[in-house]
């Protein structure tokens, strides 16, 4: 059983061999492995628990209800880059674009040749990613369920010789109704939510949804349990305590959230908060000539990683009209001649793998306070980014291209990406960019100078409390995350389990 | 109404109205719906800080219109609105157009949430996989 806000009517006191903070890809895989294991567990969200009865799959519903801040947390600095975040059940998995990357073999060997991660191979993390791939339902969807901005990319990659394949989707059934971030209207998407959350369940774990964890509690060194507020949805004030005494933490609210949690709680180690890495993206739009009605089909379908070597990855995006239009340039009726041809456009999105690394501080309980700033190198990609989907648009008959960077919003022909290519940006002023994949700011190390818990999972500074998000990923991956967040979680939850094995 | 009560209800609604005016290439506009219960609503979600500094963003509009046109935002025309905020859509500096992301924002989610409205531009809610769109949107 999920509990919500409606059936607290008073303090509640808990005890658990385990206490999981956070139901997203995380946090859901721990609880559910560690439940399964005979382990007695408690799953604390901050969020509620929505389901497609209680969603519409249309953004302003969604966002009030399911976002973080309404979908407005971003990352101060030049420019601010808007980061997504699920805040419900399941977390990010619950409004993501279900799209399902192994953790790339190269950044693997990253971390175990440049951060001492030895454990971290292919051959380790293989049955992790297969037993994930199973119980998510990964699948590659046909063409006609990926829809027409997936193949009007495709059309442009084959002439210019690139190489344009469907994404891997977590996705049961799915006939492509497109409303992926806001509520999956068929229930085809397998996000936490509807598998690992309710497994754990039926394996006993207890959740609490509008729970939200105000500090870990320690004692000598080791973690005993958490203290968390019951949350009135409408008004979001406390309105009962709760305490869980727990011998094990696992600390799973995502990059942005976790480090604040900590430092709150009173960790110091260097690492906790740095090294946040978002994986910066930018849209890049297209009116074609042809009717797209790119809302047909999964709202993204279709990647091209021939420029994986220079850190670029295209990847299809494509959303209702509240979101895209959103996006668009100009004011009044320019502004409304543009919106009128949504039918006619096509989208997709250039995201960079990032050397530049932001921070995340110490902020309330109900903020969050991280910086970012795009560095020259990263921008000087992101622009690439930018005029390689230009390019494959325009080879795809596109009429005209719409960017994110200011000084050249609209192309209208394939001489006016090579200007945008020779175009100079400095860092932040001239361009939008957005993000949906905060990692690393809690990331393992082989110590605690370069990281905040080893490679189980576990806190160098408080015994017995781990921490499985997407925080702990050590470097950017260049893909999307949410596979290597539930394999890591997974191996941080057996490595807890034998460590609650051993001393029960 | 949490945030844009009283006179910052009036210049979001100035704003929105720019924004998306009626007419044009399509007839429906801002001024058609009463958005600004949703806006409210969506803005309300907002963290704390963002939410802080919303009425202050607003109050730079309606006055910084002064400095331009020697009239308070709400008091101009809605071309010259209109202009406006182009103006600070197409500034070189970033906080202008940051601005004018979030006021997008503010007024396409609720406006384009309307199924009318989105049918104005084509759309239809879900109807390719038989989940027929009512008039306010499915439950």
């Amino acid at each position: 059983m999920i509990r919500q806000f409606s059936d607290y009517h008073r303090d509640i006191h808990e005890t658990a061999d385990v206490c999981v903070i956070g139901s997203g890809a995380g946090g859901a895989v721990a609880a559910k492995e560690l439940a399964q294991k005979g382990h007695s567990v408690v799953l604390l969200e901050e969020g509620g628990h929505h389901t497609r009865e209680t969603w519409n799959g249309k953004p302003f519903k969604s966002m009030v209800d399911m976002f973080r801040n309404g979908g407005g947390t971003f990352t101060l600095g030049m420019p601010t880059v808007s980061i997504t975040l699920g805040k419900c059940i399941g977390g990010t998995t619950t409004i993501n674009s279900l799209t399902c990357f192994r953790t790339p073999p190269e950044i693997l060997k990253t971390w175990r040749d440049e951060l001492g991660l030895a454990g971290f191979t292919e051959e380790y993390l293989g049955p992790y990613f297969e037993k994930i791939e199973k119980a998510i339902h990964v699948t590659e969807l046909p063409w006609e369920v990926l829809g027409n901005c997936a193949k009007i990319i495709k059309r442009g990659a084959d002439s210019l010789g690139l190489n344009c394949r469907p994404l891997k989707h977590n996705a049961l059934n799915c006939r492509g109704c497109g409303t992926c971030q806001f509520g999956c209207i068929d229930g085809a998407k397998q996000s936490m939510d509807v598998t690992y959350v309710p497994e754990a369940v039926k394996s006993g774990a207890r959740v609490y949804a509008h729970c939200r964890a105000e500090r870990l509690m320690t004692e000598n060194g080791a973690v005993t349990g958490v203290r968390a507020s019951l949350v009135n949805p409408e008004t979001g004030k406390a309105a009962h305590a709760m305490t869980v005494r727990a011998r094990t933490v696992i600390v799973a609210c995502g990059s942005l959230i976790t480090p604040s949690f900590l430092k709150r709680s009173g960790l110091k180690n260097k690492n906790i908060g740095r090294n946040l890495q978002i994986h910066p993206g930018a849209r890049v739009c297209a009116i074609m000539e042809e009717k797209v009605e790119g809302w047909k089909g999964v709202s993204q379908g279709a990647y091209i990683d021939d420029f994986e070597n220079e850190g670029i990855i295209l990847e299809g995006i494509f959303v209702h009209p509240s979101i895209l239009l959103g996006a668009f340039p100009f004011i009044g009726l320019p502004f409304k001649e543009l919106a009128a041809q949504y039918a006619h456009v096509a989208a997709f999105a250039a995201m960079i793998h990032d050397t530049a690394a932001g921070r995340v501080y110490r902020s309330g309980p109900e903020g969050i306070l991280s910086t970012y700033f795009i560095n020259r190198h990263d921008i000087e990609l992101l622009k690439k980014g930018v005029a390689y989907v230009a390019k494959i648009f325009f080879a795809a008959g596109a009429r005209k291209v719409l960017t994110a960077f200011r000084q050249m919003p609209v192309l209208d022909s394939p001489d006016d990406v090579k200007r945008l290519l020779d175009l100079r940006v400095k860092p932040g002023d001239n361009h939008e960019a957005m993000a949906f994949h905060p990692l690393g700011t809690c990331r393992m190390g082989s110590s605690p100078k370069t990281g905040a818990v080893d490679s189980n999972g576990e806190s160098f500074n408080v015994k017995n409390l781990y921490i499985a998000d997407g925080s702990v990923v050590p470097t950017s991956l260049g893909v999307n995350p949410q596979i290597t967040i539930m394999a890591l979680a997974n191996h941080i939850a057996d490595r807890v389990a034998e460590r609650l094995g051993r001393s029960a | 109404m949490k945030v844009l009560k009283g006179r910052y209800g009036i210049i979001a609604r100035a704003i929105m109205e720019a924004i998306i005016p009626r007419g044009g290439a399509f007839e429906a506009g801002a001024a058609d719906y009463d958005l600004l219960p949703e806006a409210d609503r969506f803005i309300g979600c907002f963290d704390g800080r963002m939410r802080k500094l919303f009425p202050l963003m607003l109050l730079y509009i309606e006055y910084g219109a002064l400095f331009t046109s020697g009239r308070t935002f709400t008091r101009m025309s809605p071309e010259k609105a209109g202009a406006f905020l182009e103006k600070m859509e197409a500034s070189p500096l970033y906080f202008k157009r940051a601005m004018i992301m979030v006021l997008k924002l503010m007024t396409t989610v609720p406006f384009f949430d309307i199924d009318e409205v989105a049918r104005q531009v084509g759309y239809s809610h879900g109807t390719h996989c038989g989940h027929g769109a009512s008039q306010g949107g499915m439950p």
